[in-house]
């Protein structure tokens, strides 16, 4: 049995979240509509397309976390640091060729999404494996000496120790991802979603595109770039805080 | 090495040869005419010193802004600062941290270029330093959180030893303190100048997107601006979108480079 | 263990684009931004009387479109330039006037193509009358509306050191804030801090240009990959239809071919 219960369970789990993302956009997109016209939509798609990345990257960041957390750093944390320092422009024009054109999903925010993802994927792994490293390390170890299976330990002690941890690399993660406009650009397109109702497969604009598309067009002054920017800082600025490493390693900060 | 760190690898390696897989029909020899030239301009010239010369400059006048700002932060959170005062300033850094790059460049552009308009109206207002002014706001937090770092891996003994000779505590954490983390705090300005050079959004708002020689208050060109607009534009396969990517193999070799020095050790 | 995870990540992976394509039609159209309200326009009356059909437009300009075109990203591009794209079918759309502005307080409300030239060709050009210097502000290659005005008003000269921007909304913008300076948009970008120059003596008016006196028009035609599907043809013949251009054309400020 090669697909096992737990990777069945993984595939609703994943298909559940596609689904409350769908339902998101249509919830978020009415009630926010208020403040200037489609901003509600684009705050909307930029929610997704961040759920979405992020969902993406956790397996493999948490997979690289569980293969490594009892490793000396080793030439895969050296390759992780150097492409970590990719910009996030290259990551974009990466994701038009293989997203947008040669799997053939076309300008969408599932492009979008993936690319965010592929930006994110050495940052979070890093974090994930710093994470595990730093708080849980020693008990695992004592378990791990016991004869219990590394997978075990790593499940039953190691994730639930380093969760907090964890979740705050997940938030700066979406900070990265939730004020990105490189990647997006050349991936989800630059014209707002209220013109007709989509899904995950349509192009929108995020906030982040939007203000910088208008602000080319030199339609900086208007309301809808206003408010673009408005809501980018509030929850941009909110997530970077929530997220924000406790105490002394502030390794990451600003990357 | 185990499955999902193998994927990782690939993944981001994949990328890598993804650009270069794009790039490589323009890198035979004579592919591209005038490589060396200062102009990238379609459809016939490609050069690619100009917008190379013009990232450096405006990385460079970034962290000729920002350096001091944020290595002096850092010294001071990383050592001297207590209470209320520290908490306030890195809370602030943080929050600095958390604005996108997109809105900084939209308030520059908002807020800066029309008072640049009228110091050089022939430019418009765009050039190196407005996208200067705007990238060195983005790294203060970089370089603050490194040399922050830096200053906090002092032993502790060795700022102690100095005020038990009798010098103030100021005195001891910039004489002795700043001297032992001298070169943690150089790489926290080489991390904060890979992160300017790789930055392409608020540059491609502020510099003017001209091909000409850059220049400080005229409209300029770096790699990073040229991507961000003409990308999209290219005919794929085409000697343009392949000259693109030779760009992009400039820009990643920059930050990379540049970044990978910093973190050496650091 | 892992393996089996990173399999059925991978099954997934290679089922997704399958999964994602079977959701229904999209066609997707891009072009040039001076003809983007029209666009906008003509799409919106077309989805109300074909409600199953879901159509996404985006900007992007008229290069962007062919390249995205030439792709598969995109299935209708609209472009404005005289650029020839191998492998598209390409129909005649629509024309607008691009007009030459400058700032209000400058004062010069009309100009000839003989005077532009010799501006353009100058190493140090000065507004006739006046001590002050022209500054022009030009868009990028790739723009319609600059193949165009190179075409009709000549190139700059090389010693010349130009503002060039990426959209027409911007060079309002420059066009405004600086006395001296000078460019061309289309009329949605219009601003009332600018005035539009008579050219040779004429006024851009709509009247004008289907007269055929003013002289600079640009020309938008509508591009497909050979042989498009189905939706793509229906959609296509409903926008290139000459009566539907001229009617939802006109308030606009766009006429049929």
């Amino acid at each position: 049995m090669i697909l096992s219960r737990r990777a069945c369970a993984l595939c609703a789990l994943g298909a559940a979240a596609l689904g409350a993302a769908v339902a998101g956009v249509n919830v978020v997109r009415g009630a926010l509509f208020a403040l200037a016209p489609g901003v509600g939509g684009m705050l909307a798609a930029s929610l997704a397309v961040v759920i979405l990345s992020l969902a993406a990257v956790a397996p493999p960041a948490l997979g690289v976390a569980r293969e490594r957390a009892w490793s000396e750093p080793g030439p895969v944390e050296a390759w992780l640091l150097l492409v970590s320092a990719t910009p996030a422009l290259i990551v974009g024009m990466t994701a038009l060729v293989w997203f947008v054109e040669r799997a053939g999903l076309g300008f969408s925010l599932v492009s979008g999404a993936l690319g965010l993802a592929l930006m994110n994927l050495p940052f979070a792994a890093l974090g994930a494996l710093q994470a595990v490293r730093q708080d849980e390390r020693s008990a695992g170890t004592g378990a791990l000496a016991l004869g219990v299976p590394e997978a075990r330990v790593f499940r039953d002690i190691v994730l639930p120790a380093s969760a907090g941890a964890l979740a705050r690399v997940a938030l700066r993660a979406a900070a990265r991802a939730f004020g990105e406009t490189a990647v997006l650009m050349f991936t989800a397109g630059v014209e707002p979603a209220s013109a007709s109702p989509r899904g995950l497969m349509g192009g929108s604009a995020t906030l982040a595109v939007r203000l910088w598309y208008l602000t080319s067009q030199g339609q900086g002054t208007g309301a809808q770039a206003r408010a673009c920017a408005l809501w980018l800082t509030v929850i941009g600025v909110a997530l970077a805080l929530a997220g924000r490493p406790r105490e002394a390693p502030v390794t990451e900060r600003g990357r | 090495m185990r499955p999902w760190s193998a994927l990782v690898v690939l993944v981001t390696g994949a990328l890598v040869a993804t650009l270069v897989h794009e790039a490589l029909p323009a890198l035979v020899p004579r592919a591209l005419p005038e490589l060396w030239g200062m102009a990238f301009s379609p459809p016939d010239r490609f050069g690619a010193l100009g917008p190379l010369t013009g990232s450096v400059a405006v990385a460079a006048l970034a962290l000729a802004l920002a350096g001091p700002v944020g290595v002096g932060a850092g010294i001071y959170l990383g050592s001297l600062a207590q209470g209320t005062w520290a908490r306030l300033l890195s809370g602030a850094i943080d929050t600095l941290t958390g604005v996108p790059a997109v809105v900084v460049g939209f308030l520059a552009t908002s807020f800066l270029l029309p008072v640049l308009r009228v110091v050089a109206p022939a430019g418009g207002g765009y050039g190196l330093l407005p996208a200067a002014v705007a990238l060195g706001v983005m790294v203060v937090p970089t370089v603050e959180g490194f040399a922050a770092d830096a200053m906090r891996a002092v032993p502790a003994d060795l700022v102690a030893g100095s005020l038990a000779l009798g010098a103030t505590l100021e005195a001891s954490v910039l004489g002795v303190g700043v001297a032992h983390a001298r070169r943690g705090l150089s790489q926290a300005v080489l991390l904060g100048t890979g992160r300017a050079l790789g930055e392409g959004m608020a540059v491609e708002m502020l510099v003017g997107n001209a091909p000409h020689p850059p220049a400080l208050l005229a409209p300029s060109q770096t790699l990073t601006s040229v991507l961000v607009q003409q990308f999209g534009l290219a005919q794929p396969r085409s000697l343009w979108a392949h000259a693109l990517a030779v760009l992009g193999i400039l820009v990643l070799a920059l930050a990379a480079g540049v970044s990978a020095l910093g973190a050496r050790r650091a | 263990m892992a393996w089996r995870w990173l399999l059925a990540a991978a099954v997934l992976g290679g089922l997704a684009p399958w999964l994602l394509r079977s959701v229904p039609v999209r066609i997707r159209v891009a072009g040039s931004t001076a003809f983007l309200p029209l666009v906008l326009r003509m799409v919106a009356a077309y989805r109300r009387e074909h409600p199953g059909v879901e159509i996404d437009v985006t900007g992007g300009g008229s290069g962007f479109a062919l390249a995205q075109l030439q792709r598969g990203v995109v299935d209708v591009g609209v472009s404005d330039l005289p650029r020839a794209a191998p492998r598209l079918v390409t129909r005649p759309w629509a024309r607008t006037p691009v007009l030459m502005v400058v700032a209000r307080r400058l004062g010069v409300t009309a100009i000839r193509r003989s005077a532009i030239r010799s501006l353009r060709g100058s190493s140090r050009p000065v507004w006739p009358g006046t001590r002050r210097p022209v500054i022009f502000v030009e868009r990028p290659y790739g723009s319609g509306t600059q193949a165009l005005v190179e075409r009709w008003a000549g190139p700059l000269n090389p010693r010349l050191r130009p503002v060039i921007l990426g959209a027409n909304g911007l060079v309002a913008q420059v066009v405004a804030a600086t006395a001296g300076a000078t460019g061309f948009l289309d009329a949605s970008d219009l601003r009332a801090d600018l005035v539009p120059l008579r050219l040779d003596g004429v006024t851009p008016t709509l009247a004008n240009v289907a007269a055929g006196r003013y002289p600079l028009v640009l020309t938008a035609r509508i591009l497909t990959r050979a042989r498009p599907g189905g939706e793509v043809r229906r959609l296509v013949r409903a926008l290139t239809s000459t009566r539907a251009v001229a009617a939802a054309g006109r308030p606009l400020g766009y006429l049929p071919p």
